[in-house]
């Protein structure tokens, strides 16, 4: 049946020539903010709008970098980013396991309010989260912009999932060998657990440097803004400058897409893993 | 001679570490009253010394070293012994003055000489609420361990009949319990006692103050108190637990224990910022609540009664709803682009992360990014429409288009997000499914709509549920792009409580929205379980 190989072939250039269409697509924004990021402050105002700048201007990233204290936007984004990772994996595992491997008293009706914290959406929690960390004295601190996020329902239910699934062999013969629960914990199940870890930091990791609504009540100086805040601040403050805008907005996508291009199988090995993030 | 049962040295123990913990919890809770008033005085000396602008006040001494002196009495000594004469205290007419700003805003009263003219000196303030709490918790904390290790050293020795040894370890674990709290008392008493002499220096100068003039930097008795309140129930459903855990046994409890110290960060985090914060917010929504007032009346429902009137509240409902609508066409969207790329094909893996980045980079960047590309005059979008024969649009000035034009990115964002679930649920579906039906002669699109369509239900429902979820939380696209405007077209639910929240200070009435949102996704998330459920048993 030479005909229908060649209809099907045709199909098949067809398909992979859309894919690859709408992979395109999908990147323009992307190349169009590069694009302008380099563009003269006055040529992006012309019609029809230039596709790449007649000369690279490169100095439009110094410049808008310095207009705000972006070396400090990325530090505390980074700060924020690694007591979240840090305090999720850690309390995440240690729930997770405590769940998965004990039997104890109060365990069901705990675990019930875990699965009714995964419900609340976070803006119900937004305003009395911020009066709590007000009244502590957080507002407008590294500590009262971490506290919220040590902990997630999410990283606990997670890591229960995983550690249900992993066989215990190992964990009752250190056991029998007379381990106490911490050393088992920390020496065999951890161990064991590095993929879920990795996969739990990464997820973390990601929401943290994404994370807007809180970093931008619980921060009020210029000093304390994340990246995120600090790029829509800088918007408001450059609104006519596109290019300006464009080099910032690409200086405060580069980490996260470095990281994601360097975890990518994670990431979708995640999403298989726990059953959707 | 009968040894005294294990059980009951445990029970005492037990009880000395509730006893310690209930002290520490009430001094502590004096503690940070005291610290709350501290700060409240010196904010209102604050606004005094912002009332009467006098800056004619030059204190002698530079507040660095005022502020590591700490208290009152001894900086008063301190100036005494400088000026070699007795110091004064500050009269009703005279100024209080601040210095620093942000956290280590201090405020300096000054000291009169005895003959009541020159200023002899000043007493600085540090509004730094909750210093020195570490140390009374790590002070009860290591009374508590040693006297839990006391306690654990004397069962044992009892249980192996040393008797003498036992008891010399349960009147350690005493001696222990009884130190820690005379500790954390005595030290909570000192500084209470610094503090109120403080205020009593500072308050001197406010007299002609109208109070509900001067705003506070933070509302935080009520909230501390629940926050106590937290501490004490955690502590009851421990106590709860172990006491319950008692009829099934010693290994039962060393399980129940263990569980429980993995537990307790989490469990902790969880009461203090999700539980509490869940009952709080409801009580706010029940007062009028400014941020910077001191009087946060009870209003009862007025909140809730004024939502229901509040016209722009609806139009934020209607846009978040019409907002959600983008869910179901880029789940279309998505499941085409799954099966295009669901195929072996060379670079498929690029092409896939070409199109899941937009789902992990940030908001507010992707926000900037699209305002650009929806500039009427000189976007990209605009060119492409004008290049194919349409006419541009004003989408982000245009009432009727700008909802649109925050779903289109909002599709763009999720589209790859979607893809990825879609091609897991995909290469669920067994291949001899499709084999079977091309030997029985289905075409293409009949495998299709027969067999890819009912088996990725399950996916389609969690997505929909969930995509709809999440868009009712849409809001930095809305805070980034459009402020919401223009003329509220693009008002959602987030950004209205937001605004009431921070922009007009009405901490009552988000909180009352947030209320009504919580309710609206609780009962959409009740929904996606039960048709999930129902899915599961038809299966089964």
């Amino acid at each position: 049946m030479p005909r229908k190989t060649a209809a099907s072939g045709l199909l098949q250039l067809g398909a992979s020539a859309a894919a690859v269409a709408f992979a395109l697509v999908m990147l323009l924004p992307f190349l169009w903010m590069l694009s302008t990021s380099l563009m003269n402050e006055f040529e992006v105002f012309s019609y029809p709008p230039p596709l790449v700048p007649a000369s690279p201007r490169w100095q439009n990233y110094p410049e808008a970098l310095s207009a705000m204290p972006f070396g400090r936007f990325f530090v505390n984004s980074a700060v924020l980013a690694l007591f979240t990772v840090v305090g999720q994996v850690a309390t995440g595992a240690a729930a997770g396991y405590a769940f998965a491997r004990f039997q104890f008293a109060g365990r069901s009706a705990l675990f019930a309010g875990y699965l009714g914290a995964l419900m609340v959406p976070a803006i119900v929690l937004l305003i009395p989260r911020f009066l709590i960390v007000d009244a502590l004295g957080g507002v407008d601190t590294v500590a009262g912009l971490v506290s919220t996020e040590l902990v997630s329902a999410w990283s606990v239910f997670m890591m229960r999932q995983f550690f249900l699934a992993l066989p215990r062999d190992m964990e009752d013969a250190a056991r029998i060998d007379g381990a106490s629960e911490w050393a088992v914990f920390w020496h065999i199940a951890l161990p064991l657990a590095r993929p879920a870890l990795a996969t739990l930091a990464l997820f973390a990791f990601i929401d943290a440097w994404k994370s807007f609504l809180w970093p931008l009540v619980v921060t009020r100086s210029m000093e304390q803004r994340v990246v995120e805040v600090g790029v829509a601040s800088f918007h408001g403050l450059y609104y006519a400058n596109w290019p300006y805008q464009m080099a910032a907005a690409v200086t405060a996508l580069v980490p996260i897409i470095v990281v994601f291009l360097l975890t990518q199988r994670y990431f979708t090995r995640g999403i298989a893993l726990t059953g959707f993030k | 001679m009968s040894l005294p049962p294990i059980r009951l040295v445990a029970s005492i123990v037990a009880a000395g570490v509730c006893a310690l913990y209930a002290v520490v919890t009430v001094t502590l809770g004096q503690h940070v009253t005291a610290r709350v008033a501290y700060a409240r005085a010196a904010h209102e000396a604050l606004s005094v010394a912002r009332i009467a602008r006098t800056g004619t006040v030059r204190p002698p001494l530079t507040v660095a070293p005022l502020l590591s002196m700490g208290s009152v009495v001894r900086v008063r000594t301190e100036l005494e012994r400088t000026y070699g004469r007795a110091v004064g205290r500050i009269g009703v007419v005279d100024r209080t003055l601040i210095l620093g700003s942000g956290r280590h805003r201090a405020v300096v009263v000054p000291y009169k000489d005895a003959d009541e003219w020159d200023i002899a000196g000043a007493v600085a303030l540090g509004a730094d609420v909750l210093r020195g709490v570490w140390t009374l918790s790590l002070i009860a904390g290591l009374a508590a361990m040693l006297a839990c290790a006391q306690g654990v050293l004397a069962a044992r020795r009892l249980a192996a009949g040393d008797a003498a040894g036992g008891h010399l370890s349960a009147a350690g674990a005493c001696v222990a319990l009884l130190l820690g709290s005379s500790v954390v008392i005595v030290r909570a008493r000192l500084e209470i006692l610094v503090a109120s002499t403080a205020i009593g220096a500072a308050s001197d100068g406010i007299r002609r103050l109208d109070p509900t003039a001067v705003p506070l930097p933070s509302q935080a008795l009520a909230t501390i108190g629940i926050f106590l309140v937290a501490l004490a129930a955690v502590a009851a459903v421990l106590a709860s637990v172990w006491m319950s855990s008692a009829r099934r046994g010693w290994t039962h409890r060393r399980e129940t224990w263990t569980a429980w110290t993995f537990l307790a960060p989490s469990a902790l985090h969880m009461t203090v910022f999700t539980v509490i914060p869940l009952l709080f917010t409801l009580w706010v929504s029940f007062h009028d609540w400014d941020l910077l007032r001191d009087r946060k009346p009870f209003v009862g429902l007025a909140n809730y009664r004024e939502m229901i009137a509040d016209p722009v509240f609806w139009t934020a409902l209607k846009n978040t709803a019409i907002y959600a609508l983008y869910v179901p066409v880029t789940m279309l969207l998505a499941l085409g682009a799954a099966l295009l790329l669901n195929r072996p094909m060379r670079g498929i893996r690029v092409l896939r992360a070409m199109v899941f980045i937009p789902t992990v980079v940030s908001f507010a960047a992707i926000a900037i990014v699209w305002q650009w590309m929806f500039n009427a005059d000189y976007g990209l979008l605009n060119y492409i429409l004008r290049s194919v024969g349409l006419n541009g649009v004003d989408w982000l000035g245009n009432p009727s288009t700008a909802l649109l034009a925050v779903m289109i990115v909002s599709a763009w964002i999720q589209i790859g997000y979607q893809m990825i679930v879609y091609l897991a649920g995909l290469q669920g579906i067994p291949t001899t499914l499709y084999e079977a039906a091309t030997l029985d002669g289905a075409s293409r699109w009949q495998r299709f709509t027969r067999i890819t369509v009912p088996l990725l239900r399950p996916t389609s429902v969690y997505l929909f549920v969930t995509g709809v979820i999440w868009s009712f939380q849409v809001f930095t696209l809305v805070y980034v792009m459009t402020e919401g405007g223009p003329v509220h077209s693009t008002d959602v639910l987030v950004y209205r409580i937001y605004q009431n929240a921070w922009e007009f200070r009405r901490m009552g009435y988000a909180s009352a929205m947030s209320w009504f949102l919580f309710a609206l996704l609780l009962a959409l998330t009740i929904t996606q379980w039960r048709i999930l459920n129902r899915r599961v048993e038809h299966a089964a």
